[in-house]
């Protein structure tokens, strides 16, 4: 099977806004605040994007 | 808190979901974490912690099943320097540290009451996370990774093995000391907005309840996590239609692993991973419709190809003013070295061991040794491994996949070089049993004979089901067996039947 192939231009052009861990978690908090980012296994916890960049920011 | 950019944190705590808050609070602030192995004796621990020198140190406590509070007071005692001792998930207070819960509390309530965090800037070439190598050939490095390093390597393994911005499940069970677990199985997902489905420790039967109840689709393991799933008695029961891809990496595995994985899952791969690489760089793809094809032959072959960000070369050792070595040419076998942003900033405190990694020119010497053809990247060995006999050079990994074939009666092995007056080093195997099997030296030595002469070993180790020395990520442990080769060679040689009074035909 074909691998798709990444680039040094790929990473600054079309992934800007990834470069850092915690960008990451920006990007993803604004473009699907409610989806689950951390699930447990046992149900007990569910983390949505938003609620994992806020909660980041205040321990941070 | 006090704490400031550059400083450390150290954790020692399972893969839960208040640990990866932590961290990613740290990154906001530009504070390293450095998580380690829960299965760290208390003097590991207390090394990583004096290597690092870290401004906090969070652990666990004390519970019914466990009990942390004499690796605290032993900690306490070595390390006053620790600024902050935080306490997760304990039934009751220990002198000393500080509780997370309060820590989260008080963060609540500055947050509630809108106080601006301070947050300071960061860039992406600022150290992150700090993990720790797994020592198969010496002590534990602790490899510095940047955020750059890390999101590169994301980019690469979400795009080429979990689909991109998709949003993929993913079950992350690998330890959070390991770039299997971190920047692998977890960064990678959120990189594509995917969601990590958490397992606090690895446990079988567990990671298949939690792919059946959470339509988990991408999962990414060792080979031994996958034998122990397969091993279950239940196995059949599980429902794993939701899996989209499953991926091994560590180390080589047999055409009946790579059988039973691909009806594991419709699509399956595998590569090459370095933790001072922040993890995958090399990848190779099959899907189950191609099983019996070229396809599943490059899988079991190599470790399939590289990325253009993060290209590989084979080339001549380092030079003495620690400049690259030449390149070698397609097929030539040489040593197994990448250049790019995937490269890690360095071992913490310890520049003469990152000027034997990364050359002066920026290439990594990953410390394999191997070869590129038009599949890819194939290993042939470790370099402080190769055996040197007879002026050959033998890579262990070929004498011990011979003698794996042997599929019925062996269930893993070791090849060691020990010191040999005649031939320099003498090739001794350390073969692991399956439960029941019978076998002996004299069925080993027949077996041989399909190796070249000088690739025999000369001396057999014979071990019950699960007693070859494995590390914590379940590869063979070469230093451990390296000394009980030893320790058993040095007998040999005292009722002088090794060196000049024994060789072998």
């Amino acid at each position: 099977m074909h691998v798709p192939q990444f680039t040094l231009d790929d990473y600054e052009r079309d992934f800007a806004d990834r470069h850092l861990l915690h960008g990451v978690v920006a990007k993803w908090a604004k473009a699907r605040p409610e989806a689950i980012a951390i699930l447990s296994t046992d149900g007990s916890r569910a983390v949505t994007w938003s609620e994992f960049d806020r909660l980041t920011t205040a321990l941070a | 808190m006090g704490f400031a950019k550059g400083d450390f944190l150290v954790t020692l705590l399972p893969f839960s979901v208040d640990h990866i808050l932590l961290e990613y609070s740290c990154f906001k602030i530009g504070v390293i974490v450095a998580p380690l192995d829960l299965r760290l004796s208390a003097a590991e621990v207390i090394r990583a912690l004096e290597i690092l020198r870290p401004r906090g140190f969070v652990s666990l406590g004390f519970n019914a099943l466990l009990d942390l509070r004499p690796l605290w007071r032993a900690v306490q005692e070595r390390c006053p320097w620790i600024q902050h001792s935080i306490v997760m998930d304990s039934e009751d207070a220990i002198p000393g540290t500080q509780s997370f819960a309060s820590i989260a509390e008080a963060a609540s309530r500055a947050a509630a009451s809108a106080e601006s965090p301070i947050l300071t800037e960061i860039v992406e070439d600022d150290g992150a996370l700090v993990i720790f190598t797994t020592g198969s050939t010496g002590s534990p490095k602790p490899a510095l990774l940047s955020h750059r390093n890390i999101t590169v390597q994301n980019m690469c393994l979400c795009g080429a093995f979990f689909g991109g911005d998709r949003g993929t499940r993913t079950l992350v069970n690998l330890p959070p000391s390991h770039v299997g677990g971190q920047t692998e199985a977890m960064m990678s997902t959120f990189f594509g907005g995917g969601t990590a489905v958490l397992l606090e420790v690895f446990d079988a039967g567990r990671s298949l309840r939690a792919i059946a109840q959470h339509r988990v689709e991408i999962l990414g393991q060792i080979p031994a996590m996958f034998n122990l799933e397969w091993m279950l008695k239940d196995y059949d029961r599980h429902d794993l239609s939701s899996l989209k891809f499953a991926a091994y990496g560590g180390h080589a595995v047999s055409r009946a692993f790579v059988d039973q994985l691909a009806a594991m899952s419709p699509v399956i791969g595998t590569g090459l991973g370095l933790t001072e690489a922040a993890g995958w760089c090399t990848y190779v793809l099959a899907s189950t419709a191609d099983c019996g094809s070229s396809d599943s032959e490059m899988i079991f072959a190599g470790l399939g190809v590289d990325m253009p960000i993060y290209p590989c070369t084979i080339r001549q050792p380092m030079r003495e003013d620690g400049s690259a070595g030449d390149e070698l040419p397609s097929g030539e076998i040489g040593h197994v070295c990448f250049r790019g942003p995937q490269t890690f900033l360095g071992y913490v405190n310890d520049p003469v061991a990152t000027a034997k990694a990364i050359s002066r020119d920026g290439f990594l010497y990953t410390g394999d040794l191997g070869y590129k053809d038009v599949a890819g990247l194939h290993l042939t060995g470790r370099e402080k491994w190769v055996i040197k006999s007879f002026g050959y050079q033998i890579f262990p990994g070929d004498v011990e996949k011979h003698i794996c074939a042997l599929t019925e009666k062996v269930a893993n092995c070791v090849v060691v070089g020990v010191a040999h007056e005649v031939v320099s080093e003498a090739v001794v195997a350390m073969v692991e049993k399956k439960a029941g099997a019978e076998l002996n030296s004299r069925e080993l030595d027949r077996h041989a004979r399909g190796l070249p002469t000088y690739m025999r070993p000369r001396h057999w180790i014979i071990l019950e089901a699960g007693q070859i020395p494995l590390n914590r990520i379940a590869k063979p442990d070469y230093v451990r067996a390296q000394e009980m080769v030893r320790e058993e060679i040095a007998q040999l040689r005292a009722r002088g039947e090794w060196d000049s009074g024994f060789v072998k035909a």
